[in-house]
């Protein structure tokens, strides 16, 4: 086992106070206004975010503002991919959502960020689906190393 | 099992909306107070160059 030491010049001096930074996005919805006023059906997925491509989603969560139907249970993630990564089987009562510890999303391609209304149809219920995130695209993808750095162990 | 899109403001959504930090806030007003400033500045050259105009120096 060998070290390369391929970090480049500079060392950490000049990391910047004020470059890219994570931001917040959020959305609130009306669950009873779902569907003509009639609501989410159980198994519904309720669209509520962009992810920009190359965008890594920091932490999202769901701040039940009004609870939903009885029984009914919120997951918020990616569908097609990890539906559950951000909260999993939220229990609906008022409040923010518990946080998972799964690891979190980067978004290659652009996407969406999903609620899915689990165990139960919903005629009620206001939530906020909030979601912090962070361009994470490269501004040099050339590598700038010189032969010496890549062969010389450190 | 349906597919809503709430993305955009609706009767059932505010739509997703981008919070600003205190720091793009403090520039928005800023900017704004510029903008405000440039324009009252554009309205008193115009009146000068009238005035200028209606009583030329001899």
């Amino acid at each position: 086992m060998a070290t390369y030491n391929v970090t480049g010049v500079g060392g950490t001096t000049g990391h910047p106070s004020n470059g890219r930074t994570p931001y917040l996005v959020e959305n609130t919805i009306d669950v009873s206004a779902i569907n003509g006023d009639s609501g989410a059906a159980q198994n519904d997925v309720l669209r509520v975010m962009d992810i920009p491509a190359e965008t890594v989603i920091m932490e999202a969560g769901i701040e039940v503002i009004t609870a939903c139907s009885s029984s009914v249970t919120l997951d918020l993630g990616i569908t097609g991919g990890d539906v559950d990564i951000y909260t999993d089987g939220d229990t609906n009562a008022t409040g923010y959502s518990t946080l998972t510890a799964t690891a979190r999303h980067v978004a290659a391609a652009a996407d969406t960020l999903d609620v899915l209304v689990l165990s139960a149809a919903s005629s009620a219920g206001k939530i906020r689906v909030w979601a912090i995130m962070c361009d994470v695209s490269g501004i040099n993808e050339s590598d700038q190393n010189t032969s010496t750095q890549h062969d010389t162990a450190v | 099992m349906a597919v809503h899109d709430l993305r955009n403001q609706s009767s059932a959504s505010t739509g997703q909306v981008v919070v600003p930090s205190d720091e793009e806030i403090r520039i928005q007003k800023l900017e704004n107070k510029v903008a405000s400033q440039t324009e009252k500045l554009d309205q008193i050259v115009a009146m000068l160059n009238d005035l200028s105009k209606s009583k030329p120096t001899s």
